[in-house]
């Protein structure tokens, strides 16, 4: 197949003139931190294999966002739109994991419910991903989830790297026009499949869980979790939120329910214990989520793994939730 | 009810008319869509719930506490606890509110009709119970026996005294008034010193043909559908709605779910059979 055979120095000078037209997200590193930043901040954009410690989520479900903001008097109120986030955008260099979230999610955004701001900002995004040929850490776990990161369907575009350069090739109009400003030229491209990721092991947990919500088992999942919620804000799929008041305005907030405060009311606290809500987050993603939306609120990007700092490795929890001992009481033999 | 931008986190604005007390720490506020057009077009039905705001504190989850038959405005009853709470105690007649709503599901009133209906309510829990039996008694012929059984800690803690004494007055409805059996426990002649399981034992209300409908602390609750089970009462016969602390009340927001059920969307309106069916964690 006939590709956009593409230069080191083709796409920097594609991005710095994309950059000078439109905000342009990719992954670059400061401080030592590789994250999807804004390109006209400055720093270098990585094209290497690198895995960004967050995700490209944020683009889309800001880590706080005004929702509106108001005027209040004693007797009147004014409530005003925030400003709207027309721009186009472009997000550079994402991985197709980050894709697949952000498909995992457009569900729960517009089940019944529309979320227009969600998708504005999916609309006004063009996404140009870098396959992942192989793994980019020793982390990844992506192909226990089905996902074939050779591939991203659902973007805009995706590029290859390979040792002669990069293969370009987009799936939409705007990827397409997002394309042009890099040239290059079309070439033959070899066929690209992946290689050496780890063995798969089972995700399918979805009934399993359920049938053993009171399995013992559960204490011993991940009992050094303190509920620090990293791995919920590192994660590409884990989307619960919170709305507060700050100033004049409405936020919607990042939250995570591995904190006690998630679900504390009044008079009373569902999941008094840290055990009871890891198990919310591991069944929210694994059996909640495929219930109602078919589909698995996780990609296996490792990012849980890489950032928490009890050292909780979230393949280990999985594993120990296909081998849930049945629940001690109501057996009856 | 979405707002006119698309945007569902947008509340109306609603203006407060009338303030009730109700007991120390909970009181009652009815309020009027300052949009005519809004408040014309305004449908709920009895079980369903809003989302409140107290511009600069935030906003919080609670039922629409009058019933859709009285048209013109809504009501809450909120308890005075945290942040928000507080703002809105604060709140005179003529302050400005936000209304985002009606959300969640609503009590089975068609397949209600005809039936004999027993509502069993503790404390605030009165609160969502009140719009379905104001809804219930506004259109009275349409079933057979109502009974209200209420309790609370002491007579001081009962909401809605004075629809209360409406109801102890009319004979479309037979009325149980209970305080909490507790040390020094002073209370009026008409007002039984029991745990409500306790009078269910005693009454032994016959399920045939008739409907429990029960709202209370989560205790009040295990313990009336446990009473009732044990005398004889098929679970899908008796109805609760939940609270769970909620934010968005759209299904988004991933803080009120028991399970893959979400209650702001699923609920908060359940039969006891369907809860029974749910993971503990409620």
């Amino acid at each position: 197949m006939k590709m956009q055979k593409l230069s080191e120095d083709d796409i920097r000078a594609g991005l710095d003139k994309l950059s000078r037209e439109t905000v342009v997200y990719a992954p670059i590193e400061q401080e030592g931190r590789l994250d999807f930043r804004e390109m006209e901040k400055g720093g270098e954009v990585e094209l290497g294999a690198r895995k960004t410690i967050m995700s490209a989520k944020k683009l889309f479900l800001p880590q706080a966002e005004e929702l509106f903001s108001f005027r209040a008097g004693k007797h009147s109120v004014e409530i005003i739109d925030p400003p709207k986030d027309e721009e186009p955008l472009v997000l550079f260099a994402c991985r197709p994991c980050e894709m697949r979230a952000l498909e995992i999610m457009d569900k729960v955004f517009n089940w019944d419910y529309a979320d227009s701001q969600w998708n504005e900002r999916r609309a006004r995004a063009t996404i140009i991903v870098f396959a992942c040929l192989e793994p980019l850490t020793e982390t990844c776990f992506c192909n226990s989830l089905g996902i074939d990161s050779s591939r991203s369907d659902g973007a805009d575009a995706i590029i290859y790297t390979t040792a002669e350069g990069f293969f370009a090739r987009a799936h939409s109009e705007k990827g397409e026009k997002a394309l042009k400003v890099f040239g290059g030229k079309d070439e033959e491209a070899p066929e690209f499949t992946t290689r050496d990721f780890p063995e798969k092991f089972n995700t399918d947990l979805q009934e399993e869980m359920m049938e053993n919500f009171e399995s013992p088992t559960w204490k011993e999942v991940a009992p050094a979790c303190i509920g620090c919620g990293i791995c919920t804000f590192v994660c590409p799929t884990c989307h619960c939120f919170d709305i507060q008041d700050e100033g004049g305005r409405r936020v919607r907030l990042w939250d995570y329910c591995t904190g006690a405060d998630f679900t504390l009311m009044l008079a009373h606290q569902p999941r008094p214990t840290q055990y009871r809500r890891y198990r919310q987050k591991v069944m929210h993603k694994y059996s909640y989520y495929p219930t109602r939306f078919g589909e698995i609120l996780c990609t296996g990007c490792g990012r849980c793994i890489d950032q928490c700092p009890q050292n909780i490795d979230f393949r280990e929890v999985l594993k120990k939730c296909d081998q849930l001992a049945p629940a001690e009481t109501g057996g009856g033999g | 009810m979405t707002a006119e931008n698309g945007n569902l986190y947008k509340p109306q604005i609603v203006t407060v008319t009338d303030v009730w007390v109700e007991t120390p720490t909970i009181k009652t506020f009815r309020m009027v869509f300052d949009d005519p057009k809004v408040g014309d077009n305004f449908t709920f039905k009895a079980g369903q719930f809003g989302e409140y705001s107290v511009f600069g504190e935030g906003e919080a989850t609670f039922c629409i506490a009058n019933s859709p038959t009285r048209k013109g405005y809504i009501e809450c009853s909120v308890k005075e606890v945290a942040r928000m709470t507080h703002g809105l105690h604060l709140l005179d007649v003529g302050y400005k509110v936000g209304f985002r709503g009606p959300y969640g599901n609503w009590f089975p009133l068609e397949e209600m009709k005809g039936k004999k209906l027993m509502f069993i309510g503790g404390g605030i829990g009165l609160a969502p119970l009140r719009s379905l039996i104001q809804n219930v008694l506004d259109i009275r012929k349409d079933f057979d026996q109502v009974d209200i059984i209420y309790a609370a800690r002491c007579e001081e803690e009962f909401v809605y005294k004075r629809e209360i004494e409406e109801w102890k007055a009319s004979s479309d409805c037979g009325l149980c008034l209970a305080v909490d059996p507790i040390p020094d426990q002073v209370c009026s002649d008409d007002v039984r010193v029991s745990f409500i399981p306790s009078i269910l034992e005693e009454m032994k209300p016959d399920p045939k043909n008739r409907i429990v409908i029960t709202c209370g602390p989560p205790i009040m609750i295990k313990l009336v559908t446990a009473k009732l089970e044990e005398l004889g009462w098929p679970a899908e016969q008796i109805i609760t709605t939940l609270e769970m602390k909620m934010k968005c009340g759209l299904g988004k927001c991933g803080r009120c779910n028991i399970g893959s059920t979400y209650v702001c969307k699923d609920g908060p309106v359940f039969t006891y059979e369907q809860i029974r069916s749910f993971p503990q964690e409620y």
